[in-house]
C-alpha cells in the first residue's frame, strides 16, 4: 500500500531546505536527492501553464514504485512528496490495491499539512528565510548548509510523512 | 471482423465484373474524400477535412479478414467471376451478437456494374442488381429489421462503369443531352427519359429502376466512363462494334466522377449519422441502467467503444478519444468501487489475472527455443490493441484488469498517434497507392497493430500536442500498468503454486515496462524532434537482433514500419553490439529523410505557430526523456540481482567498502573483471537464472555481460540527456550527465568523467545540494588524482574539505542547540560525510608539496570561529608583544602547520606600516579549539587593524581576512550584502599597540635652536630604558614629500655615546648603549617646499642579549615658526635705530623670555633701557624692541663686517601647557598602579591635547595663567581603554577620571630654574645685517621769526602772517660703508658733489609757500645747504610744517623711491640710495586768527534755538575787520 517515501522542501532558488526520508535507513539519500533535484525541471516546465492552483499533481512516475507529486507555494517554495506505491504492507483485510494508483487529490491533505507546517516555521521570529537562501549565502560567502534546522518543523514533516495514507482526509 | 481496420471508413464494393482494377486508379486519385460536414442533433457541426476510405472487396472480406496472414487474397481481381455469384449468398453472416459494434461493417456498398449495352441490362444486369439490392437493402429501408441493425447501417450505390468501345460507351450520359447528330440513331431518337426503354440510356434506366421515388431520397446511381487509355486492353471486348463511339469530353468525365464522389460522401454520412444516432440512444439507455443489478460494464464498454470506433472511422479522432477517455474513467471507477468492496456492485467481474501472464510465468523457466521466441514476440509490442482479441474477451467478460487497461491505453495511443499525424519519413508514393486496395502485408499489419502510419496524410501538419499527450499518458500509465501486472502475476503465481522466484516476476514486470516504454518511444519519434529520430538507431538495432534470432516468417509478422528510413536502417543492421551508439547516431542525419518540399512545409508550419510548436516540441522531448529515464531505471533494477550497479549506488558502495581511494579503484576494476569472467562462464552454459523472465531482447542482451549492461545504460542515458537538453530540462540533464560521469569513472575513462564532473558539480553547488556536491567532488577528486592533474586535484580536495567543514560547522552548531535528538533526524548525511573526509586533509597537505606553487585558500572555509584577542600582551623581559589567536579546526586529521602568522596594518592614514606576528614554527593543529600565541619583536605605538591570519602547511596557505575587502561582483546583484560587508569591515578588529614601559623609545622633536638662515634640525632622542643594547641602528624615514634628512650630518648632542656610523643614508648606528641612558642626536633637514609640518618615521633596530628588536615610531612635527620678527630702521646722522617687532605667527600666544641683539665688529648696540622680557606676545599684540646701533669708528674696514645677531628665547604657550600637563600626568602616573601603561597613556594625552584645544583657550590660558585640562570624555580616553586588556580597563578608567577631576593647571610665568633646565625654551637666532645707504640728508625747516610761548607749546602764528622759513640740508655719505656711491652715481671721485632735488610738500589749503618749492642743489660730504622760504598759513589751527623730500636728481620721486631705502644702490648705476632724516617732521605751528575782539549777537527768538551771530571783530593790528553775518 502506498506510503510516503520522501518529503522534500525545496527553496525558491531550487535549493534543498529539507529532505526527510521514510524510513530513513532504507532509502538512498543520494538517489532521492537526485530525484528531487531533477523534478524541479518539471516545475519549471509546467510553471507557464499553471494557474493559481498550487498543486502540481503528479510530477513524474519514476518507476512502478516511486511517484513524485509537487506543490508550489506562493513564495516559490516547493514541496515534493515521493510516494512509494509498495511502501508498506497493507493491513490485514484492507482491500486497498496498490495497483490502482493514486489520485492527485490523495496527496492534497499531505501538502496542505506541509504548507501549514511551513507557515508555522515562517511565523517563527527566529527563522529568517534569507538565511536559507543559497544566493544570499553565496553572496555573503557563507558556506554551509542552508537547510531548515527547526526541530518542530522537522518533527512535523516526520509526522506528516508517517501519517499519510491514500484517502486520508486530513493530517 | 473486429480485426478490420477501423481507422478508415470502409466501403465495400461488389465487383462481379472485375471492374475495380479499371476504376481504382481514377477513384484513388479522388480520395480521400474532402470536406465532409457532419451535423448531428446532439453535437456541434463537425467538419471532416479528409475522410480516408478503405475499399474492401465484398468477397475477400468475409473469409480472410479475421486472420490476415494469407497474402494475396485481398487482391480482388477480375478472375473470381464465379465468386461473384455466390458472393452475396455465400456471405456467412457474422455471428450476430446482442452487443453491437463488435464488427466493422461498411458504410457503403458499391456495386460496380458493367453493362455494355441495354440488352445485357435488360436480360441480365437488371436482375442481378435487383438481387444485390435486395440483399443489401439497408436496415433503415427494411423496417422489419431490428433497431440493432442501425449499428451497422450502411447505404448502397450502384456505379455503372462504362467500358470504352462498348455500346454503352457510345451512349451519352443522358438521352436528352445527346447533341451529337452523328450519334447512333437508336440512342438519339429517344426524346424522353422516362418513356420508352429503347430511348433512354442505361444510366437513366438504372435511375428509374433503382432510385427510390421521393424528394429526399438519395440518388444511388452513378456512372463513370472509362477512357480507352485507362482501360487495359484485355478488358476491352473484341466483339465491339466499330461504330463511332460517343466521345465524352474530359470535363464531362470529370463531372461524372464528381457526381459519383458527391454521392459517396452523402451516402457515407447518411449511414454514419444513422449509426451514431443508434449508438447514442443505446448508450443512453445503458447508462440509465447502470445502477440496476446485472448491469455489465463490459457490455457498456463495447457499446460505447463502437461509437468511438465509428467516430474514428470517419476521422473524428477527437470524439473517439473522448469516448475512450470516458471509458477509461469508467473502468477506473468500477475498479475502485470493487476495491472499496461495495457488496452489491457487480457491474463487472474481472479475471484475477490474465491467462497470458500466467502462461508467461509458467514458461519463463522453459528453455525451449520456441517458447522463448514467443515470449519475446509478446513483448515486442506490449501495447497493441491487436495483440489479443481483446474485444472478444471483454465481450465474454473474460478479461483481467490489466488487459483491459492495456487495451484502453493502446486504443488511446492509436488514436493519439493518428491525430498527431506524425511525420514519418516519407513513404514512397507508390506505396501510398497500394495501401488502398492491396495493402502489402506489412503495411496492413503495421497500420493495424498500433501505428496508423498514415503516410498518405503527410501533407497535413503534425500535431505535436497529441504526441506530448501520448507520452504524458504513457508516463502515468506504464507504472500503473506495471503495478497491475505485478499484482496479476503474483496472483497467477500463487494460483500456480507459487514456485516462481521473485526475480522472475520482477523481470517480467521490468520487461513489460521496458518494452512498453520502448514502444511509446518509437511511436512518438518524429522527424520534427531530431533527437527522437536518431534515437531509433540503437533501438531498432536491438530489435533487429530479435529478428535475427527469429525465423524468417517471424520477421515478416513483426509489424515494421515501412519507411525509407526503416529500410535503409534494416539494410545496415549489424549485430547490435557491434554498433556503438555514438557512431550510429551520426548515421542518420535529419536531412537524409527530410524531403525538399517537406522542409518547406515544415518551415511554413513553424512560422505559423512557432512558439506553440516549439513548446510542444520541448514537452515532447521532456516526456520522452522521462520515458528513457524510466527505461534506464528498469535497466538498473534488472542489473541489481547480478550485483551490477551503475551510477552512484556503485560508487557509494565502493566508498563504504573501502577507505583508501586509490586502491579502491583498483579493487573495483579487479572485481569487475572477475564478474565478467564469471558471467562469461555462465553464459556459455545457460542464461543465469536471474534472467529468467526477461522478455525484452534489449534487456536480455544487457544482462549477458556487464559491458553490454553498461553499453545499454550509456545509450539510454545519452538519449535521455539529449532529450533533456533539447527540452531545456537542465536539472534532469545534469543528473543524467552525472550518472554518465560515474559510469565513465567506473569503466576507467577518467578524463571524460572528470570533464563531466567539472561541468556538473558547480551547478549543484550553486543551489546548495550539498550531499550531491560532496559525493561528486569525491569522485571527481579521484579522477583527477588518477589523471595526475595536481592542481585541480588539490582544488577539488579543498572544495570537498570546505564542504565537509561547513557541514561540521553546522553540525556543531546544531549540537550546541540540541536540535536533533531523534535518530530519525532527516538530514543525517552530515554524519555520513564526516567520516568520509578523514585523511583527506593529510592527503591534501602531503600532496601539496608536489605542487609547483602555493595554493591560497580562505581560512573561514576550513576553520571555525577564528578569533583574535585584540589586546597586546607584553613580554616581561623583552620588548615586543604577543597576541592570542583562537580558532576551531574542523577535521579529524591533524594539520601540520609550518607557520602561523598574523598581519597587522596600521590604521593611520598614509602609512602602510605592517606588523607580522609569528607563532612557533610547525604547530600541530588538532581537531577542536586551538589557542596559539603569536609574538613579535616590534614595539610600536598606535592603532593597528588585524588584517589577516595566515596558516601555511606545505604549499597550502590558509588565509583569514579579518576585514574582507568588498568584492565588486557581489555589489552588483545584492545591495544588502554589500552594506553588510562594509559594516563588517568597519568592525574589523582593531588592535592598540604600545610599547611596554621598559621598552626602548625614540622620539623626534624639532630642534630647539633655530638659526634662521641655516638648515634646521630635528632632535632625535633615544631612551634605552631596560635594554642593554649592544648595537643600535636608527633609521629615519621621511614621511613628508620633499623632506630630506641629512643623517650623515647628524651629531650627538646629548648622552655620552658616539655615533658609530652614519655613512648610510638615513641610518645612524650606535654601539653599546647602557641601560637607562638617553641620547639625543641632531639631524639637519631641508624641505623642498614650504611645509607646515613634517612627518618622520623613526625606526630603531637594536640588539640586546635577548635578540634583535625593532622599534617603530611615528612623529609629526610642526615646523612652522611661531613668531615673526620685523625690523624697521631709522637712520640718523650718527646712529641707526632698529625697531624689532615680534609677533605671533600662529594664533598661539608666545612667551618671550629674552631678546637680545649682539653687537658686531663694526657696530655697538645700545639696548633699550627697559628690560622687558618675559613678556607675552599675542597674535594681535606684537612686542617691539628698539636698539640703537652705532658704528664703531675704529677699524672700519679692517675686519669683515658681521651681522648683528638677534637672539630671541621664547616659549609657545601650547607647548608650555603641554609640557606641564604631561609632566604632571607622568609624575602622577608613575606613582599609580598603572604606571606600566605610561608608554601608551602619555603620548595619547599629548596628541589629544595638541589637537583638541581651541586657539582661544591658549589666549585665555596665557592671560589667566591657568590652563584648562579638559574632561575625561573630551580626551577620548575610551578609545584607548577599549584597546587595553580587559582586566586593566577598569583601573585605568577610574584613575584617569580621577585625574581629570582637576580642571585646570597653573602656568607659572616666573619660571623656576628647574623647569627651565628640564624644558629649555626655544631659541631663534636671527642674523640682522645693518643696512647701508649711500646718502643721508638731514633736513630741517626752522622758523627763525617765530617763537613759542613756552617750551611745551608750539610757536604761534597768525593767519596770513608771512613766516620766514629756512631749509637746512646737510649731506652725508658716511653710512655708505662700502663706498659704492662713486660707482653707482658715476662719480669720478667719491667725494665729488652729487646733484639732488628737494621738494617741499605743503598742503596748499594750509600753507602758502613762497620761495623755491623745488630746487636743485649739489652737495658734497658734510656740506650743509640752506634755502630761504616763506610760509603763510591760511587757516587757523595747529599745523605741521610742510614735508621735505630730497632725492637724487633724475630719480623718481620719493613715493616710489621707498624701496631703495633698504636695497640701496643695488639697482644699477643710476640709483643712488638716499635717505632723508627730516628733523622738522613733527613740528607744528599754532596758527590763530589775528583778531582782538569779536562781537557776537545772541538773540532769543521765538524759536526753540538761539542763534549767535557774529556782529563784528577787531583786528589786532587795527585793520578793519570783516564782518560776517
Amino acid at each position: 500500500m502506498p506510503s510516503v517515501a520522501c518529503v522534500g522542501v525545496i527553496g525558491k532558488h531550487n535549493n534543498p531546505l529539507h529532505i526527510s526520508l521514510f524510513p530513513p535507513e532504507g532509502r538512498d539519500e543520494l538517489e532521492f536527492s537526485f530525484l528531487l533535484s531533477s523534478c524541479l525541471d518539471i516545475f519549471e516546465m509546467r510553471m507557464p501553464h499553471k494557474t493559481a492552483d498550487s498543486d502540481f499533481g503528479l510530477l513524474q512516475a519514476v518507476d512502478e514504485r516511486l511517484a513524485m507529486y509537487g506543490w508550489l507555494t506562493n513564495t516559490g517554495v516547493k514541496f515534493v512528496i515521493v510516494v512509494d506505491m509498495f511502501g508498506r504492507t497493507a493491513p490485514e483485510g484492507s482491500k486497498m490495491n496498490a495497483a490502482l494508483g493514486l489520485r492527485d487529490a490523495d496527496l492534497k491533505p499531505a501538502f496542505r499539512a506541509l504548507q501549514t507546517a511551513y507557515i508555522g516555521l515562517l511565523r517563527n521570529p527566529f527563522y529568517n528565510p534569507d538565511e536559507h537562501s543559497p544566493r544570499i549565502a553565496n553572496a555573503q560567502q557563507r558556506i554551509g548548509s542552508t537547510q531548515i534546522t527547526s526541530r518542530r518543523f522537522i518533527q512535523e514533516v516526520q509526522r506528516i510523512g508517517n501519517a499519510w495514507t491514500p484517502g486520508i482526509a486530513s493530517i | 471482423m473486429n480485426a478490420t481496420n477501423n481507422r478508415l471508413a470502409s466501403v465495400e464494393y461488389d465487383d462481379s465484373d472485375g471492374l475495380f482494377p479499371l476504376v481504382s486508379e481514377q477513384l484513388r486519385a479522388r480520395l480521400p474524400l474532402r470536406n465532409l460536414n457532419w451535423k448531428s442533433p446532439s453535437r456541434p457541426l463537425r467538419s471532416i477535412d479528409a475522410l480516408h476510405v478503405e475499399l474492401i472487396p465484398t468477397y475477400g472480406q468475409q473469409n480472410h479478414s479475421v486472420n490476415l496472414t494469407v497474402p494475396g487474397t485481398s487482391g480482388a481481381g477480375s478472375k473470381n467471376v464465379e465468386a461473384r455469384q455466390n458472393a452475396p449468398v455465400a456471405l456467412p453472416s457474422p455471428r450476430r451478437h446482442q452487443i453491437p459494434g463488435l464488427h466493422q461493417t461498411p458504410y457503403l456498398r458499391i456495386y460496380l456494374l458493367r453493362c455494355d449495352d441495354k440488352e445485357i441490362y435488360k436480360s441480365n444486369a437488371r436482375k442481378q442488381l435487383r438481387d444485390w439490392v435486395k440483399e443489401h437493402t439497408p436496415p433503415s429501408h427494411s423496417f422489419s429489421a431490428s433497431q440493432q441493425e442501425n449499428h451497422d447501417a450502411f447505404e448502397w450505390l450502384i456505379l455503372h462503369v462504362i467500358v470504352p468501345d462498348t455500346a454503352a460507351a457510345n451512349e451519352p450520359r443522358f438521352s436528352s443531352t445527346t447533341s451529337n447528330p452523328n450519334a447512333t440513331s437508336d440512342k438519339s431518337s429517344s426524346s424522353s427519359r422516362w418513356t420508352g426503354k429503347g430511348s433512354s440510356t442505361i444510366y437513366e434506366r438504372l435511375k428509374t429502376d433503382f432510385n427510390e421515388s421521393g424528394k429526399n431520397a438519395a440518388d444511388r446511381i452513378a456512372q463513370v466512363r472509362l477512357s480507352k487509355t485507362t482501360a487495359p486492353p484485355p478488358t476491352i471486348p473484341s466483339t465491339v462494334s466499330s461504330a463511332p463511339s460517343y466521345e465524352t469530353s474530359p470535363q464531362e468525365q470529370e463531372q461524372a466522377w464528381d457526381d459519383f464522389i458527391i454521392k459517396m460522401k452523402a451516402l457515407i454520412l447518411m449511414s454514419f449519422d444513422l449509426r451514431v444516432a443508434q449508438y447514442e440512444e443505446d448508450i443512453r439507455e445503458r447508462e440509465a441502467q447502470r445502477s440496476l443489478p446485472g448491469w455489465n460494464f463490459c457490455t457498456f464498454f463495447l457499446l460505447k467503444e463502437g461509437l468511438a470506433r465509428g467516430f474514428e472511422s470517419v476521422g473524428l479522432v477527437d470524439d473517439a478519444l473522448v469516448g475512450y477517455d470516458e471509458l477509461s474513467v469508467g473502468l477506473d471507477m468500477i475498479i475502485r468501487d470493487q476495491a472499496s468492496d461495495a457488496p452489491n456492485n457487480q457491474a463487472a467481474s474481472f479475471l484475477k489475472f490474465t491467462e497470458d501472464l500466467n502462461n508467461l510465468v509458467q514458461t519463463t523457466s522453459s528453455t525451449h527455443e520456441k517458447e522463448q521466441q514467443a515470449m519475446l514476440r509478446l513483448f515486442e509490442q506490449p501495447l497493441s490493441p491487436a495483440g489479443k482479441d481483446y474485444r472478444e474477451l471483454i465481450l465474454s467478460n473474460n478479461i483481467s484488469v490489466f488487459d483491459f487497461e492495456c487495451y484502453i491505453f493502446s486504443r488511446q495511443m492509436a488514436l493519439l498517434l493518428r491525430r498527431s499525424n506524425i511525420r514519418r519519413h516519407t513513404a514512397k508514393p507508390g506505396m501510398d497507392k497500394r495501401s488502398y486496395s492491396e495493402p502489402p502485408m506489412s503495411q496492413r499489419l503495421s497500420s493495424q497493430a498500433s501505428s496508423p502510419s498514415l503516410a498518405y496524410r503527410a501533407d497535413e501538419t503534425e500535431d505535436l500536442a497529441s504526441l506530448v499527450e501520448l507520452c504524458a499518458r504513457a508516463l502515468s500509465f506504464i507504472p500503473a500498468g506495471a503495478r497491475l501486472m505485478r499484482g496479476e502475476i503474483n496472483e497467477a503465481s500463487a494460483s500456480g503454486g507459487g514456485k516462481h522466484s521473485q526475480s522472475t516476476i520482477e523481470n517480467l514486470v521490468s520487461s513489460w515496462i521496458y518494452a512498453a516504454a520502448q514502444q511509446v518511444l518509437s511511436e512518438s519519434a518524429t522527424a520534427s524532434l531530431p533527437a527522437s529520430v536518431f534515437q531509433e538507431g540503437p533501438d531498432s538495432n536491438s530489435s533487429g537482433k530479435s529478428f535475427s534470432h527469429g525465423k524468417q516468417q517471424d520477421q515478416k509478422g513483426f509489424p515494421s514500419r515501412t519507411s525509407s528510413l526503416q529500410s535503409r536502417r534494416s539494410g545496415s543492421v549489424e549485430p547490435p553490439w557491434a554498433n556503438t551508439p555514438a557512431t550510429s547516431l551520426t548515421v542518420f542525419d535529419s536531412t537524409a529523410f527530410d524531403g525538399g518540399p517537406r522542409t518547406a512545409k515544415e518551415k511554413s508550419a513553424k512560422e505559423k505557430s512557432d512558439t506553440i510548436y516549439n513548446l510542444n516540441l520541448e514537452q515532447l522531448a521532456a516526456h520522452r526523456a522521462e520515458l528513457y529515464l524510466l527505461q534506464r531505471r528498469i535497466l538498473e533494477q534488472t542489473g541489481s540481482p547480478y550485483g551490477w550497479q551503475v551510477g552512484w549506488p556503485a560508487i557509494l558502495r565502493a566508498h563504504s567498502d573501502k577507505t583508501v581511494p586509490l586502491s579502491e579503484v583498483e579493487l573495483d576494476t579487479a572485481s569487475e573483471d572477475q564478474s565478467i569472467r564469471h558471467n562469461e562462464n555462465l553464459e556459455s552454459l545457460r542464461p543465469p537464472s536471474e534472467s529468467e523472465g526477461l522478455c525484452v531482447q534489449a534487456l536480455i542482451t544487457a544482462v549477458q555481460s556487464l559491458d553490454a549492461f553498461r553499453a545499454l545504460y550509456v545509450s539510454l542515458s545519452e538519449r535521455a540527456s539529449k532529450h533533456c537538453s533539447f527540452a531545456r530540462l537542465p536539472k534532469m540533464a545534469q543528473q543524467v550527465l552525472g550518472d554518465l560521469a560515474v559510469l565513465k569513472f567506473e569503466t576507467g575513462d577518467y578524463a571524460m568523467a572528470a570533464a563531466y564532473f567539472q561541468r556538473i558539480t558547480p551547478l549543484y553547488a550553486e543551489d546548495g545540494w550539498s550531499l550531491i556536491e560532496v559525493t561528486m567532488l569525491k569522485t571527481y577528486a579521484q579522477c583527477l588524482k588518477i589523471l595526475h592533474r595536481r592542481d585541480e586535484y588539490a582544488r577539488v580536495l579543498l572544495n570537498l574539505l570546505a564542504k565537509a567543514a561547513a557541514m561540521e560547522k553546522s553540525r556543531s552548531k546544531s549540537q550546541r542547540k540540541q536540535v536533533y535528538s531523534s535518530p530519525e533526524e532527516a538530514s543525517n548525511w552530515l554524519d555520513d560525510e564526516k567520516s568520509n573526509v578523514v585523511g583527506q586533509m593529510t592527503e591534501l597537505i602531503k600532496f601539496s608539496s608536489d605542487l609547483p606553487y602555493k595554493i591560497t585558500v580562505s581560512m573561514t572555509k576550513y576553520f571555525d570561529a577564528v578569533r583574535v584577542d585584540p589586546t597586546v600582551h607584553h613580554f616581561h623581559d623583552q620588548d615586543g608583544f604577543e597576541m592570542q589567536i583562537k580558532f576551531r579546526y574542523l577535521f579529524e586529521d591533524d594539520l601540520e602547520a609550518d607557520t602561523v602568522k598574523l598581519r597587522l596594518v596600521s590604521t593611520a592614514a598614509g602609512q602602510m606600516r605592517e606588523l607580522w606576528l609569528q607563532g612557533n614554527p610547525s604547530v600541530r593543529i588538532k581537531k577542536g579549539e586551538q589557542l596559539l600565541w603569536l609574538g613579535t619583536n616590534v614595539s610600536t605605538p598606535g592603532h593597528f587593524n588585524l588584517e589577516r591570519l595566515v596558516i601555511e602547511a606545505k604549499k597550502v596557505v590558509f588565509i583569514h581576512e579579518f576585514a574582507p575587502k568588498p568584492a565588486a561582483s557581489t555589489t552588483l546583484n545584492l545591495t544588502t550584502s554589500s552594506a553588510q560587508l562594509s559594516a563588517t569591515s568597519i568592525n574589523a578588529p582593531r588592535v592598540l599597540c604600545y610599547p611596554r614601559s621598559g621598552a626602548l623609545d625614540v622620539t623626534v622633536a624639532l630642534g630647539r635652536f633655530i638659526y634662521i638662515d641655516k638648515t634646521r634640525t630635528i632632535e632625535v632622542t633615544i631612551h634605552t630604558a631596560d635594554n642593554q643594547i649592544s648595537s643600535l641602528e636608527v633609521r629615519l624615514r621621511a614621511g613628508s614629500a620633499g623632506l630630506r634628512l641629512h643623517t650623515n650630518k647628524a651629531k650627538a648632542i646629548k648622552g655620552d655615546v658616539d655615533i658609530q656610523d652614519k655613512s648610510n643614508i638615513g641610518t645612524i648606528k650606535f654601539a653599546d648603549i647602557p641601560v637607562n641612558s638617553t641620547l639625543a642626536i641632531q639631524v639637519p633637514y631641508d624641505v623642498e617646499t614650504t611645509l607646515r609640518e613634517i612627518s618622520i618615521r623613526p625606526e630603531a633596530t637594536y640588539t640586546t642579549e635577548r635578540g634583535e628588536f625593532v622599534f617603530l615610531g611615528n612623529a609629526t612635527i610642526s615646523v612652522e615658526l611661531p613668531l615673526d620678527v620685523n625690523v624697521f630702521d631709522v637712520f640718523k646722522e650718527q646712529a641707526l635705530f632698529s625697531k624689532f617687532t615680534v609677533r605671533a605667527a600662529t594664533r598661539i600666544p608666545l612667551q618671550l623670555l629674552s631678546i637680545e641683539l649682539e653687537k658686531s665688529s663694526h657696530f655697538v648696540v645700545a639696548s633699550p633701557s627697559r628690560s622687558t622680557p618675559p613678556s607675552l606676545v599675542f597674535p594681535r599684540g606684537p612686542a617691539s624692541f628698539t636698539y640703537k646701533i652705532v658704528k664703531i669708528a675704529s677699524g672700519l674696514s679692517s675686519t669683515p663686517e658681521t651681522p648683528l645677531i638677534l637672539t630671541i628665547k621664547y616659549r609657545c604657550i601650547d607647548e608650555d601647557i603641554l609640557e606641564r600637563v604631561q609632566d604632571l600626568f607622568r609624575t602622577e602616573l608613575n606613582t599609580s598602579s598603572i604606571a606600566d601603561l605610561a608608554p601608551i597613556l602619555v603620548p595619547t594625552l599629548r596628541t589629544r591635547m595638541m589637537s583638541g584645544v581651541p586657539d582661544a583657550d591658549y589666549e585665555r590660558a596665557a592671560m589667566l595663567k591657568t590652563a584648562r585640562l579638559g574632561s575625561f570624555e573630551e580626551m577620548g580616553w575610551s578609545e584607548i581603554i577599549a584597546g587595553l586588556p580587559k582586566a586593566r580597563r577598569e583601573a585605568v578608567s577610574s584613575w584617569l577620571q580621577k585625574w581629570h577631576d582637576r580642571s585646570t593647571i597653573e602656568l607659572k610665568t616666573p619660571v623656576d630654574s628647574d623647569y627651565t633646565t628640564s624644558h629649555p625654551p626655544r631659541t631663534i637666532i636671527i642674523a640682522v645685517d645693518v643696512p647701508t645707504i649711500q646718502v643721508l640728508h638731514t633736513a630741517s625747516l626752522s622758523l627763525p621769526n617765530l617763537s613759542s610761548p613756552n617750551s611745551t607749546q608750539p610757536p604761534l602764528a597768525a593767519v596770513g602772517q608771512a613766516l620766514r622759513a629756512d631749509l637746512h640740508i646737510r649731506h652725508t655719505r658716511h653710512w655708505d660703508r662700502n663706498n659704492t656711491l662713486a660707482s653707482t652715481a658715476n662719480l669720478s671721485h667719491p667725494s665729488d658733489p652729487l646733484d639732488f632735488v628737494y621738494d617741499i610738500h605743503a598742503n596748499p589749503d594750509i600753507w602758502l609757500l613762497g620761495g623755491e618749492r623745488r630746487a636743485h642743489f649739489s652737495a658734497r660730504e658734510g656740506e650743509t645747504k640752506t634755502f630761504a622760504l616763506m610760509l603763510i598759513p591760511l587757516v587757523p589751527g595747529r599745523h605741521m610744517l610742510p614735508r621735505v623730500e630730497i632725492r637724487v636728481r633724475g630719480q623718481r620721486p620719493r613715493g616710489e623711491e621707498k624701496g631703495q631705502q633698504q636695497g640701496s644702490g643695488r639697482e644699477g648705476g643710476s640709483s643712488v640710495s638716499c635717505e632723508t632724516d627730516y628733523q622738522s617732521q613733527a613740528e607744528t605751528v599754532m596758527v590763530i586768527a589775528d583778531v582782538k575782539g569779536t562781537t557776537v549777537d545772541l538773540r532769543v527768538s521765538g524759536q526753540a534755538e538761539s542763534d549767535a551771530v557774529l556782529v563784528g571783530s577787531e583786528e589786532r593790528r587795527g585793520e578793519a575787520g570783516r564782518v560776517t553775518g
